[in-house]
């Protein structure tokens, strides 16, 4: 025997079972001699038991039933019930109006901030048209969570896979997520106050301001564009981008997700 | 033997798949973002699986997607907002924080989340899932001689941690 010799990444496999015979025997013949072996070998087992003991961990309650649940196939199709046209649609119309004079803006606002940039494209930002649109949509898709009194997290509706984004942001609820030109935007509301955060690619300054009163915050990084916009008296707009700072994990997944949005939209991804 | 419906699979297999998540990434939150991740590829890829070895298939996917997210993130990595020291943090109360304040403290699992991820996942694969070096190599793609270093040098490196 080479006494050179040092089966040290053999150790594990040997425990395992996962050895030729003869290397088996070499290994366990060297560590009865070799008292640094027997050592490693020792913590190996050590390291082994205490792996192999760790017990199964349950989901959270209902995260299964919630996954099977909003699967394609167990999904209805959407309704809207007339009731949802009442009084709590009326309470929130003043938001979304607001809310959608300030998406108009914001499609302004994204041209204009990333028109400086080689990276910049009238496609990063929302069309007009675009966010007109996906406001129109949030409207409908925010009424009929609300009756049906989904629980589960929100999912962007067009993208065929579940998007998490934070619960909750400011005090704000969440209460859907849509894919939208380039990115992601999700709503969120506090009785009639809303907020809006849109993450579309492309590149923009930081460049916060009023819009018709109302607050917004942009930030940029890595090709992605985080917008937030709120209304209502004293819109915690700062707060909410607090937040997803603050909830970095969170917040992490929300850029992962948009990230993977944008990889799936990007032919080149 | 049937091949089980996706619906079936989520609610037979889903502590499983949700256990091998939680012990690759180390949290619920990317664990549930893992599990809802395998899920989708294993309802697209169901049609084409051949009844054999269920959990094997399973780690495989979990892994594979494990990997490639961790990739990605390397070729793009995640940047947090710009700091501002002006801002005071607001505190978290939600959900998630709630779940991760009632959880017992875990010396292993600590440990295990400190491995780099390509150890993590063989050990977890090795340890936890109990698939053979063979197994784990054709799951990683990887050599049977790569997968006994990574199994053993995690090992090794859980050794400080888990002294008793």
């Amino acid at each position: 025997m080479n006494g050179d010799w040092h089966p040290r990444d053999e150790l594990s496999a040997f425990l395992d079972g996962e050895l030729p015979d003869d290397v088996a025997e070499r290994v366990e013949v060297h560590c009865l001699v070799c008292s640094s072996c027997a050592f490693e070998l020792d913590a190996a087992r050590d390291a082994r038991r205490n792996l192999r003991h760790l017990p199964a961990v349950d989901p959270p309650a209902g995260f299964l039933d919630m996954l099977v649940a909003r699967s394609p196939s167990h999904r209805s199709p959407s309704h809207r019930s007339p009731s949802h046209e009442g009084d709590r649609a009326r309470q929130r119309a003043g938001w979304w109006v607001g809310n959608a004079a300030v998406a108009v803006a914001l499609g302004l606002v994204l041209v204009v901030v990333s028109a400086g940039s080689p990276e910049s494209t009238a496609s990063a930002a929302m069309s007009l048209g675009a966010a007109v649109h996906q406001h129109d949509v949030a409207v409908a898709a925010v009424s009929d969570a609300v009756d049906s009194r989904v629980a589960a997290p929100p999912r962007a509706t067009e993208l065929g896979r579940p998007y998490v984004a934070p619960a909750t942001l400011a005090g704000y609820r969440l209460v859907d997520a849509y894919d939208v030109a380039g990115g992601v935007h999700l709503l969120y509301e506090r009785g009639s106050d809303g907020l809006s955060v849109f993450e579309t690619s492309g590149s923009a300054d930081r460049a916060n301001g009023v819009i018709a009163g109302h607050p917004f915050e942009v930030l940029s990084r890595s090709g992605l564009v985080l917008t937030v916009v709120g209304d209502g008296a004293g819109s915690p707009v700062s707060t909410a981008v607090q937040q997803l700072d603050a909830a970095r994990h969170r917040s992490s997944r929300l850029r992962r997700a948009c990230a993977d949005v944008l990889e799936a939209l990007s032919p080149a991804g | 033997m049937t091949v089980p419906t996706w619906e079936e699979l989520a609610h037979s297999h889903g502590r499983f798949l949700y256990t091998v998540a939680y012990r690759l990434t180390g949290n619920d939150a990317d664990a549930q973002d893992l599990v809802q991740d395998v899920l989708l590829r294993v309802r697209r890829g169901l049609e084409t699986y051949r009844p054999g070895t269920l959990e094997g298939w399973l780690s495989r996917i979990t892994t594979n997607v494990f990997l490639d997210d961790v990739r990605r993130k390397r070729r793009r990595p995640t940047v947090a907002l710009p700091d501002d020291p002006d801002r005071v943090l607001a505190g978290t109360d939600d959900a998630d924080a709630a779940l991760a304040s009632m959880r017992l403290p875990d010396d292993v699992q600590d440990a295990l989340r400190n491995l780099p991820e390509e150890f993590r996942a063989a050990v977890v694969l090795c340890d936890v899932v109990g698939l053979t070096y063979e197994e784990i190599a054709e799951q990683l793609r990887i050599p049977v001689g790569t997968v006994r270093s990574r199994i053993h040098r995690g090992r090794a490196s859980l050794r400080g941690v888990l002294v008793r």
